[in-house]
């Protein structure tokens, strides 16, 4: 199944807002971060999701935190569609200037690969993407991730 | 508290001024007080401090104590914890040691004298002694105070251990029980000496410790009640905190002062490595001494570079700048301490009371501070190597908070020093001084000269600028080295003629030119060799200058090639060691000789590693061509056991590295072919390959002679059919592959043929050694044009079955890597391999592991098909170059690729093939590609897809030219194509109608692409946007055409026909028309309401029709009054803002969207004053305010406080509120 949320869900087009005002502002307004990572804290998976996929905006205004914050998604977000936006979306922006710590994330997310096993009929959503993820790096990136030592 | 405090500084003190406190309570004297902690917790926890061997102080602060045994009495209390700790310390295992170990009662000077009976009764048992007799033979006021203590501790023990305690246990316990008056207080005798002590050994004399002890009084207060212990280091950090910065470090001043003479006096030795030896001393400024202070600021970190770079001066340098800006620095140089084996050599050497550690630990002062350790590579491999390298680990690790460590080394040495990579591991100190291969260390490298250094050193210097104006291109790459212009210079000023280095090319003729003129006579240089002799006997770069036997040694000390410091002599640069050494030392010209004298282990090796660099570049400078010589010495090098491969490694880097042309591998290739199965020969070849392929990737570059030549090697061990010998040729070639220049055709026809033979190799094992074959697949593809028909023949097998089927998860992507060599070549076959790959599939899910090995770091697996899959990615992302390349083929890739796609994919089942008329020609529509969204609507989705085929289409007939346009359109026009093809085509000319047009038009004289439904609205968009171009005569065929009612076969057709002409009457004006007929049936449809959008024919977008009603609807069955009253009032004001919502997109100008803003606000305030609203009116109210609001913010014309939009404030007010809502409730969203 996939998330899907009705047309009056206020808390997710709330966050779809500071989603936006993060890429703009976040730099002069630092508690938009604050913002961001109490939607990740939010019940509902849907609201989750705008922040998880979108995580990249506070690169700019709070690069730690967004790894940090990624780490946690990674670590312990229990929707596996928000997982896996996070990883296909907002992670992927940084395949190529941040392999190490991407790989990291990636790591994180694997190791929980197991609590997903086609939970829901999503067809290993998570393992799709990280074989995705694995594709584009082994692609474009000639095996480095992959293959050193 | 406050006598606590204050005994806890006393003690503190103590710690400070390193002085024992063991004599005061009867323990070890010799001891120094540690650790103190307040609080502890366990047995007479007031105060504990722990002792350097091993005791520990247990203290408890009684002000006013008595002999008094009550039970709230002070001493009862304290006797029964000491009778608690010495009865569980003996039923753990025994008793505490009293000579290192006590027990205090600690009380004011004022309090009862009858304690002094007490501990002077305890003193009386501290030789041992039996209870009762010991305590029989004290006078009455001893024994009552030693029955007092009895009395207490029995009780106490018998508590405890339910059994009264031995004559024995009561001897132990009065050992180790203390009575101690403190007079701390200040101006009191114990708070004066604590003071003097203070002020005498940290802060410079006896009457500066006052206000540091104050303040330790007050550090000591906040430690009462944490627990935590505090030693020296932490006691002086918590004082410098509070401005108070020791300048003496007690019992370590002497060797502190040894280790600033010691700097000081390096620094001067070294100062001249900063300046060039002519008129009267040039200075080196290098243009990387304020980066490099910058990098060191920022941390420890290794100096690299290569022999003679100045690595030596810039330190120098550094370290003067930082002891400028007040920092402490220790400098200290490897080579100056050539016999150190151990630890305890190293600070014999400097003459130090203590261990080095220690003593940098104990260096007085809060100011930043350096350990810079200079010429690691002095040490070769040898003994004090390891002492320096433990210093380096030890003071990183233990002194991290303090101390930042800079040592310099070669490159060459690092690369060897598996400790120093650890030590140092990190991320370049300075991307602009940064050394490629060593992207995992924090260093700092030191480069040869810039053009301005050299300008700047050559102006002092009439001398020197006419050498640097004369000098050969090698040559001033030459004296961009330090010691190589250092040479110059000192042979400048010997008085030797500018015009005499002419001849100079290389590091080597420049010292032969130096050593020449000073060391004139054999004798001299005989002298030179035994110095060598005796250093590599010793394994040290310093020996004894009586162990140098020859009488001339005094001559090359005088001049100055070697230079003498007490009895050791040692050359005056590393680099004139390695050459001498090359040059007199090592059998240049007898090969078997220096393989002999090559004999050792690794630390000879290393010794003897750059000298073999000069010795092999003097046998390749007088080799015969071919270099038979050179290349046969590196094999025997190779084939003798006895040789550490760090030699053969140096070896065949030199020759690898003086490699230009072919010619000079003519000795390797020729022993290649006659003896291919020699294993060392293998092996050497092998490690030849990664050296040159290194080199290549650092670089990033080789030249056109260089890249033949490794070719031509490559191809000589393909020829031998040797698996050993092809794995290099594979090595050397992936090199070349990435960066050489295929444009050469002299490198591309041997690189194909070698490529080819690869390939053919690999598949005729069987199985196909598969390293070797996808490396070769990629070779072929890249040298494709080398010989089109031998390669394509080869790759077509990737494509066929049964090879297709075994092998294409594997080959497929790196086939299709190269897919844009081979569309240059070969645009036929380029189409035939997207064909081939869209209209195949490995279905097998069988897992396989990512990149071919299962990786350690990431042990991801993924499955054949989805390997397979990469090469689709390829193709899809190269299409728009092929097609630039050429627009027919790629056209045709295009659609056989679309079509093949479809039928694998399989979303639908194929259509029977449509027949289409163009006009001049039919083609038949394959495939049935049922898209979700008109292809020019956005899909957010799956927007930016980089590998989309028909979004690469789109781009290319948007950028190309009407040429280009022109052959894509006759390519499409051929046998068959995709609907999906051509509504691209139609939709892009209907954009650029102006260029476009006259070429699309012809295809319209046919009714076909109207009345395809996948055409259909592109068609009519082409038609209505070229229409006004259209000439009379072409609009009157047309339109004769479209009411012609008689072609249609049947009225349903016909009435098809009229809904398909209503979506392109609606676009063009009636006046526009010029036929009668035409307009009449516009006008009729006008007025019927028939003209029609021309929508997208399928459009997953939706809308209610009249949802409002319907809502309303849901509310009145719900019960709510729905005809007026707050709810409907509500109600209206939500579907009035969701219109508005609506009509303003998010790049609405600033002022309809301040519009919308402000009714949201007026919405927000509405339903704040109706709190009694139906839950569905509530939800609806908040999602449309929640919709306006997003819409603001996410505009990208949202400008905080202007045009009447709200400031930031505002929003995210309003937006905190909305992030707060109850809406989503946990049941509406599905996971």
């Amino acid at each position: 199944m996939s998330i899907s949320w009705g047309n009056l869900s206020v808390r997710v087009y709330a966050a779809e807002a500071w989603v936006s005002l993060a890429s703009r502002f976040a730099e002069e307004r630092p508690e938009i971060v604050d913002r961001i990572n109490e939607i990740l804290q939010d019940e509902e998976p849907a609201v989750r999701l705008q922040a998880a996929r979108n995580l990249q905006v506070i690169c700019k205004a709070a690069p730690d935190q967004m790894w940090s914050i990624g780490e946690c998604i990674a670590a312990s977000e229990t929707d596996e569609e928000v997982l896996t936006a996070y990883l296909a979306h907002a992670l992927r922006r940084f395949s190529h200037a941040e392999p190490e710590r991407c790989e990291r994330i990636l790591i994180l997310a694997k190791e929980r690969l197991s609590e997903f096993s086609d939970k829901g009929g999503s067809g290993g959503r998570l393992q799709k993407c990280l074989g995705g993820w694995a594709a584009q790096l082994h692609a474009k990136q000639g095996l480095l991730i992959f293959t050193e030592n | 508290m406050a006598f606590q405090a204050a005994v806890a500084t006393w003690f503190a003190v103590h710690i400070l001024a390193r002085i024992p406190v063991g004599g005061r309570f009867n323990v070890n004297n010799q001891a120094l007080p540690v650790t103190i902690r307040l609080e502890t917790g366990t047995g007479l926890d007031d105060i504990e401090v722990t002792q350097s061997d091993g005791g520990a102080l247990h203290v408890q602060n009684k002000t006013s104590a008595t002999l008094a045994t009550g039970e709230q009495a002070p001493l009862t209390k304290t006797g029964a914890q000491l009778a608690e700790w010495i009865a569980d310390a003996k039923a753990a295992g025994g008793a505490p040691d009293p000579t290192s170990n006590a027990a205090v009662l600690a009380v004011r000077s004022d309090a009862a004298r009858t304690l002094d009976d007490l501990e002077a009764g305890c003193r009386a048992f501290d030789l041992g002694g039996d209870w009762a007799v010991t305590k029989g033979g004290r006078n009455g006021a001893q024994r009552r105070a030693l029955d007092a203590l009895e009395t207490i501790v029995t009780k106490a023990w018998t508590a405890v251990r339910k059994v009264a305690p031995t004559a024995d246990d009561l001897t132990d316990m009065a050992r180790t029980f203390h009575v101690a008056r403190f007079s701390m207080d200040e101006g009191d005798t114990d708070w004066r000496e604590a003071s003097t002590l203070l002020g005498r050994h940290l802060y410079g004399s006896d009457a500066a410790g006052e206000a540091p002890l104050r303040d330790l009084r007050g550090i000591m207060r906040e430690l009462i009640g944490n627990g935590a212990p505090a030693n020296r280091d932490g006691l002086l950090r918590a004082l410098r905190r509070r401005g108070h910065i020791d300048v003496g470090a007690p019992r370590y001043d002497e060797d502190i002062g040894r280790l600033r003479s010691v700097t000081a006096a390096e620094l001067d030795r070294l100062a001249v490595h900063g300046e060039l030896p002519l008129a009267g001393g040039i200075t080196i400024t290098r243009e990387s001494d304020a980066p490099m202070v910058t990098a060191i600021k920022g941390g420890s970190l290794l100096v690299v570079g290569e022999p003679g770079a100045g690595k030596t001066g810039t330190l120098v340098h550094a370290a003067k700048s930082l002891i400028a800006e007040g920092a402490l620095v220790i400098f200290l140089s490897v080579d100056r301490f050539p016999g150190v084996a151990i630890a305890a050599d190293l600070n014999s050497e400097l003459r130090l009371g203590h261990d080095l550690v220690e003593i940098l630990s104990a260096m007085p002062g809060s100011q930043p501070r350096y350990l810079i350790i200079d010429a690691l590579d002095a040490a070769r491999g040898g003994l004090s190597e390891g002492v320096f390298t433990t210093l380096i680990e030890r003071t990183m690790t233990e002194l991290a908070e303090d101390w930042t460590v800079v040592a310099s080394i070669r490159t060459f040495d690092l690369r060897n020093g598996r400790r120093y990579r650890a030590a140092f591991a990190g991320t370049p100190a300075n991307d602009a001084h940064a050394d490629a291969t060593l992207g995992t260390i924090r260093h700092f490298s030191v480069s040869r000269l810039t053009d301005g250094e050299v300008a700047a050193a050559g102006t002092a210097s009439a001398e020197l600028t006419e050498l640097l104006a004369s000098a050969s291109e090698a040559l001033a790459e030459l004296l961009r080295n330090v010691f190589n212009l250092s040479l110059a210079a000192e042979l400048l000023a010997d008085g030797a003629d500018p015009a005499g280095f002419a001849g100079i090319a290389t590091q080597s003729g420049l010292i032969d030119t130096y050593e020449d003129r000073r060391m004139p006579t054999t004798g001299m240089t005989q002298a030179a060799a035994e110095a060598v002799t005796a250093m590599v006997a010793s394994r040290r770069l310093a020996v004894r200058k009586v162990d140098v036997r020859h009488v001339d040694v005094d001559q090359i000390i005088q001049a100055g090639v070697l230079a003498a410091t007490g009895d050791l002599v040692s050359f005056s640069h590393h680099v004139l060691f390695d050459h001498v050494a090359g040059r007199f030392y090592l059998a240049w010209h007898d090969p078997d000789r220096l393989i002999a004298q090559l004999d050792g282990d690794t630390s000879t090796a290393l010794q003897l590693a750059p000298a073999l660099r000069f010795a092999i570049e003097r046998i390749w400078s007088i080799d015969a061509p071919g270099r038979p010589q050179s290349w046969k010495l590196v094999c025997d090098i190779f084939s003798a056991t006895k040789v550490d491969p760090v030699l053969g490694n140096v070896a065949l880097r030199t020759l690898s590295n003086n490699v230009t042309e072919v010619g000079d591998l003519a000795g390797l290739i020729d022993r290649v072919a006659a003896t291919p199965n020699d294993s060392s020969l293998a092996s050497l070849v092998n490690r030849l390959s990664r050296f040159v392929s290194m080199e290549i990737e650092a670089t990033r570059s080789v030249t056109p002679e260089c890249a033949i030549a490794w070719t031509t090697l490559s191809e000589k061990l393909m020829r031998t059919d040797r698996l050993p010998l092809i794995d290099p040729a594979r090595v050397l070639m992936h090199a070349l592959f990435e960066h050489g220049d295929f444009t050469d055709a002299v490198l591309l026809g041997i690189f194909g043929r070698a490529a080819r033979a690869m390939l053919g190799f690999a598949w005729s094992h069987s199985p196909p050694l598969q390293a070797i074959s996808v490396s070769a697949i990629r070779f072929v593809g890249k040298s494709f044009a080398s010989d089109i028909a031998a390669s394509r023949a080869l790759l077509e097998r990737v494509l066929r079955d049964p090879h297709f089927s075994q092998h294409a998860d594997r080959e497929a992507p790196w086939l299709t890597e190269q897919i844009m060599p081979i569309a240059a070549a070969e645009p036929t076959f380029a189409a035939e391999v997207y064909r081939s790959i869209y209209g195949q599939m490995i279905t097998d899910t069988a897992t396989s592991a990512l990149g071919g090995a299962l990786s350690r770091i990431m042990p991801l697996s993924s499955n054949r098909r989805q390997d397979y899959e990469h090469s689709r990615w390829h193709l899809g992302k190269s299409l728009g170059d092929f097609l630039a390349i050429s627009p027919e083929h790629g056209t045709r890739a295009v659609i056989d690729a679309v079509i093949g796609k479809g039928k694998i994919e399989g979303y639908s089942e194929p259509d029977e093939p449509v027949v289409i008329d163009l006009g001049s020609e039919k083609i038949e529509f394959r495939g049935r590609d049922l898209e979700f969204n008109a292809w020019d609507e956005e899909d957010e989705d799956a927007s930016g897809r980089e590998d989309d085929l028909l979004a690469n289409f789109v781009k290319f007939l948007r950028g190309s030219n009407v040429n280009e346009f022109s052959k894509s359109v006759a390519a499409a026009s051929r046998d068959y194509a995709t609907a999906s093809v051509w509504t691209r085509i139609l939709g892009v000319a209907s954009e650029r109608v102006g260029e476009i047009g006259d070429l699309i038009w012809p295809v319209m004289v046919k009714p076909d692409l109207l009345e395809n439904i996948d055409t259909l609205r592109d068609a009519v968009r082409f038609v209505a946007a070229a229409w006004p171009s259209r000439t009379s005569e072409e609009r009157k065929y047309f339109e004769t055409m479209a009411v012609d009612d008689t072609r249609h076969l049947d009225e349903e057709r016909k009435k098809r026909w009229h809904r398909i002409l209503a979506r392109l009457l609606a676009l063009i004006p009636e006046e526009e028309l010029v036929l009668t007929a035409t307009r009449d049936l516009r006008r009729k449809m006008e007025k019927d309401g028939g003209l029609e959008e021309n929508r997208p024919n399928i459009n997953f977008s939706s809308s209610w029709d009249n949802h409002e009603n319907w809502e309303m609807e849901q509310l009145r069955r719900d019960g709510v009054n729905m005809e007026s009253g707050p709810n409907r009032m509500v109600f209206d004001a939500s579907n009035a803002l969701n219109v508005k919502y609506k009509a303003t997109p998010a790049e609405s100008e600033p002022v309809a969207l301040a519009a919308l803003w402000s009714d949201a606000m007026a919405m927000t305030a509405l339903v704040d004053d109706n709190p009694a609203l139906h839950d569905q009116v509530d939800r609806s109210a908040w999602g449309y305010i929640a919709h306006a609001v997003e819409r603001v913010a996410s505009s990208p014309n949202y400008v905080p406080g202007a045009d009447g939009l709200p400031d930031l404030d505002a929003l995210f007010a309003v937006l905190g509120r909305l992030s707060s809502s109850q809406y989503p409730e946990t049941r509406e969203t599905e996971g």
